[in-house]
């Protein structure tokens, strides 16, 4: 057998890396390259996976990841997160009410119909799942049309530019306990300081803010059939544009410089009694939110900060209860790493296995 | 003159909040441990006892009398709401320690080194992932005994003592009939010569004849060993046997104390007479 | 959306890749981790371009620590053309302009390595970083990381030892083959990464600075220069390292080089005879065809 020539392991992840770019153009002169814009516009659902997945909200940036990825949705929020690492910090902003979203959906199972109405926006949640076969063969026509004949009849005053909380309502009337946050606390930074447990709150939510969309569904859906009580109801979800407001460097007055993507939502749980016997039992809630538009996340996100409130406080009677078994194990990037990883090299720690299992063995036949 | 080996005052837990009311409101004057104002249990109140060496003390009690929660707070299972305990060791050399005022790594050094405990629950008192033999060996490894033929050796010899057949001792706790597993527990707990045992309701739900087979044991251990003992038992038998003094509660509270064969001769209280003459 | 900005590795990534922040908040981690011999210093691991898993802990020390002026090898399995090491050591010289990389390990200021420590002893001049996919030995025992913190700081390894003893009750030997409980200066038992038994003696009184990352895990530990290691085993039961002995019980040598002191790499070739190789290339190089032969340029192989 040849000798493996120290070249062969560098040659060899270079071949990889041009067979890769090989599929990836391998259309030839019957493809074109999809654009920036194709991915945005027309693979919302992955792109705004990749946006919160990756953890920085840069839609040229995550589409590219998703371009050089080729649509897989864990190497191309790796490749944004990665990117994001490097970044230094500038500023911190101060914390935003989600309040003054303009919005594109909003919608409460809680109630019939809540201040501002019911508004279902691009929502396939009540849509048949039939596969459209006339999109099988789309013109560039048809396709310009529906958005050329879109506009037309819009009457863009009819539709008020934010909505009020759908949980104020239930403040007000003292079912849910009023937050007693005012936002001066200083939230914990899970890029700056590390996880030790017990994790205060906001560390829990950042890193669900940010965890693979799939793991967290996995452990929800787990609370949901049993194996925990949240028994939630969506009190709000709402989808839309969040102003971004940084601090003047000189006057200090906010200023609006750009707005993000993301999606909320808020879910009512089981009510608890107050903290002596005087105070009157309230209602519980979940919190969730992420960059872009992805309801699945957001709502398991809220049932399971709900479900780890619960934990943290009477200790965890589940998986989803337990802080160290959800925080731990929902990051895309660290699971997929560390699966991943199992391709490469072990043959010297196999070969101490090898080893140890020899010498027992010669050990048991001296025995027999 | 005895040695003291135990002093404890005061002893007193409560479950819940608590309010000022709470042990003006319960015991066995009010027949309940369950504050009216505040709903809080109050398990154990203003217990106090001493404790010589080499002998065996009794407490005995119904259901919800506190009698286990004495044993819990001072092995430290539990926290403690009031009191003080003191133990007096006299191993090489005199310490004395004020139990409730310790730090973790002082109350783990005790656990391991000067107090054993044998739990009525198997499963509190022994690893079940591990075998008969390595329960053993956790404590002597904790112990500073890192001979692995030593290890052996001692581990054999507490199981020959608790007359556990010397072939089962690389068996799993799981394995073992419930009597068995109580013999593997006290062996466990006499690993390391504790000088203080606390025993709770080991033979409770055991049958008849394997009770008495381990209540001779026990009898044996300290006829020879000499150690110093806490007995938690509501079985009058098991008071009678082996406790020389005993302490009867009731709603949390001592109701009655002495030489165990006073109380059973001639008990003061009316709810001791009642106990007395119910047994069978 | 139009940007202007053309994004180029040059304009788009500091030196050493890692911002100014993440880098000083490494390095006061391994400060940290030299004054506390053993002991896991948590930190805020930051995400690299390769996978976690990969080495993306040891690679965060390594940047860290270098220089312009180091020199640096890079193994993975004791090779330095192992898939692994070859793209590691790609991306360091990408992102650290200026340093030199070298296969000859006596050459090295700065090596980073994944599952081996090379044959030849290294010295006081030198940093040994380690990739390390669990950092915690007490994992073997105990899920809960807050659980492990307590027993770590009481020096509490009592479930550890238990394991060790039902290995020998059950096969009369100490199966653990590779990340072998290490007790560092008499308090800390760390996991060494999984280097063979055969490499763990090499940690005991190390002239050098030998330095642990896990990256997914988020710690970093350190065995300090001159530190007692000592395998956890019973004071009856002596550490027994890989053998490499054939049926007749003589110890076998590196096809190669004929090396009978080295760690061997086993397998099977095309004609299905059973070879033995040195798995240092570099310490096999050397010997069989002189030192120079060990250096080798990847001048023509950089982007």
């Amino acid at each position: 057998m040849a000798y493996v020539a120290i070249q062969g392991g560098q040659r060899a992840i270079e071949e990889a890396a041009r067979l890769s770019e090989y599929l990836r153009t391998e259309q030839g002169i019957e493809g074109r390259p999809v654009s920036l814009d194709d991915i945005k516009y027309q693979l919302r659902g992955l792109h705004s996976r990749i946006l919160s997945e990756g953890g920085l909200y840069h839609p040229d940036l995550a589409a590219l990841a998703i371009k050089q990825s080729m649509g897989d949705p864990l190497e191309a929020s790796f490749a944004l997160r990665a990117y994001r690492s490097t970044r230094p910090r500038r500023m911190e902003t101060a914390a935003h009410d989600t309040s003054r979203m303009r919005l594109v959906r909003r919608i409460s199972a809680a109630f019939k119909d809540i201040p501002g109405g019911q508004m279902l926006g691009a929502t396939p949640d009540y849509s048949l799942r039939l596969l459209r076969f006339d999109l099988m063969d789309e013109s560039p026509e048809a396709f310009q049309e529906i958005a050329g004949t879109w506009m037309e009849n819009l009457n863009a005053d009819d539709v008020p530019d934010t909505f009020p909380k759908v949980l104020d309502l239930l403040r007000e009337e003292g079912l849910l306990a009023s937050s007693d946050n005012d936002g001066s606390e200083e939230a914990f930074d899970i890029t700056r300081q590390p996880m030790i447990f017990p994790v205060p709150r906001s560390a829990a939510l950042q890193s669900m803010a940010r965890g693979e969309t799939g793991s967290l569904l996995m452990i929800a859906y787990s609370n949901m059939r049993g194996y925990g009580d949240v028994h939630p109801t969506v009190g709000e979800v709402r989808v839309g544009y969040l102003p971004v407001e940084l601090p003047h460097p000189v006057t200090g007055t906010p200023v609006e410089i750009g707005e993000v993507l993301m999606t909320e939502c808020e879910v009512v749980a089981m009510y608890e009694g107050g903290d002596d016997a005087q105070a009157q039992p309230r209602f519980t809630v979940g919190y969730g939110a992420c960059f872009g538009h992805n309801e699945v996340k957001a709502i398991a996100m809220a049932i399971l900060d709900r479900a780890l409130q619960k934990g943290m406080q009477d200790g965890a009677a589940n998986p989803s209860e337990d802080p160290e078994f959800v925080l731990l194990h929902i990051d895309g990037i660290d699971s997929m790493g560390f699966c991943t990883h199992y391709k490469m090299p072990h043959y010297v720690t196999f070969q101490s296995d090898m080893d140890r299992l020899r010498t027992t063995q010669s050990k048991k036949e001296r025995d027999l | 003159m005895m040695r003291k080996v135990l002093d404890v005052k005061g002893l007193s837990k409560v479950y819940g909040k608590g309010c000022p009311y709470c042990r003006d409101a319960t015991g066995p004057r009010f027949n309940t441990n369950i504050c009216p104002h505040c709903a809080s249990v109050v398990a154990v109140h203003d217990i106090s006892f001493t404790l010589y060496e080499g002998e065996i003390l009794g407490v005995m009690g119904e259901s919800g009398s506190g009698k286990s929660t004495v044993v819990k707070c001072l092995y430290f299972d539990e926290t403690v709401d009031g009191g003080t305990a003191h133990f007096f060791d006299n191993h090489g050399q005199y310490n004395l320690f004020d139990l409730f005022s310790l730090n973790a790594a002082q109350r783990r050094w005790l656990r391991y080194r000067r107090f054993g405990m044998v739990y009525q629950n198997p499963h509190l008192g022994l690893n079940f992932g591990i075998s008969a033999g390595g329960n053993i060996a956790e404590r002597l490894l904790m112990n500073g005994m890192l001979i692995y033929a030593d290890i052996r050796k001692r581990a054999s010899e507490l199981l020959q003592r608790t007359e556990v057949p010397e072939n089962r001792m690389d068996d799993l706790p799981g394995h073992f009939s419930g009597g068995m597993q109580q013999r593997v527990q006290i062996a466990k707990a006499l690993a390391t010569n504790p000088p203080l045992l606390f025993l709770d309701e080991v033979t409770t739900g055991l049958d008849v004849s394997v009770q008495a087979s381990i209540l001779d044991l026990i009898i044996e251990i300290q006829d020879q060993l000499k150690t110093t003992m806490i007995v938690v038992t509501h079985d009058l038998g098991v008071i009678r046997l082996l406790a020389g003094r005993t302490i009867v509660m009731k709603n949390g509270c001592i109701i009655e104390a002495g030489l165990t064969d006073q109380i059973l001769e001639d008990p003061q209280h009316a709810y001791t007479q009642r106990l007395v003459a119910s047994a069978l | 959306m139009k940007n202007d900005t053309p994004y180029t590795p040059s304009t788009a990534y500091p030196f050493g890749f890692l911002d100014a922040y993440a880098k000083r908040e490494i390095r006061r981690s391994i400060l940290k981790a030299v004054a506390l011999p053993g002991y896991q210093v948590p930190y805020a691991s930051r995400e690299m371009p390769m996978g976690r898993g990969f080495g993306t802990g040891a690679l965060q020390l390594t940047l860290s620590v270098v220089g312009p002026d180091d020199t640096l090898k890079v193994i993975d399995q004791g090779s330095d053309d192992s898939v692994n090491a070859v793209n590691l050591r790609r991306f360091i010289r990408k992102t650290c302009p200026g340093i030199q990389t070298t296969t000859l390990t006596e050459a090295a200021t700065v090596l980073q390595s994944r599952h081996r420590i090379p044959e030849k002893p290294l010295t006081e001049e030198q940093i040994c970083i380690l990739q390390v996919p669990y950092p915690d030995p007490l994992v073997y025992v105990e899920p809960t990381e807050e659980k492990r913190r307590t027993m770590h700081g009481e020096a509490d390894y009592a479930r550890l030892w238990v394991k060790l003893y039902e290995d020998m009750r059950e096969f009369d030997e100490i199966t653990i083959s590779h990340r072998y409980p290490t007790r560092i200066n008499g308090h800390y038992v760390l996991d060494p990464s999984p280097i063979p038994r055969y490499d763990v003696p090499k940690l005991n009184r190390s002239r050098a600075l030998i330095l642990f990352g896990a990256g997914r895990e988020k710690k970093i530990y350190a065995v300090p220069p001159f530190t007692k290691a000592e395998p956890l085993t019973f004071e009856d039961v002596p550490f027994r390292t890989e053998t490499f002995v054939d049926a007749d019980g003589n110890r076998l040598a590196c096809r190669r080089c004929g090396a009978t002191d080295s760690f061997l790499d086993e397998f099977t070739t095309d004609t299905g005879e059973k070879v033995f190789q040195c798995s240092d290339s570099a310490y096999c190089l050397s010997r069989s065809q002189g030192p120079a032969s060990a250096i080798y340029t990847e001048a023509r192989h950089d982007a």
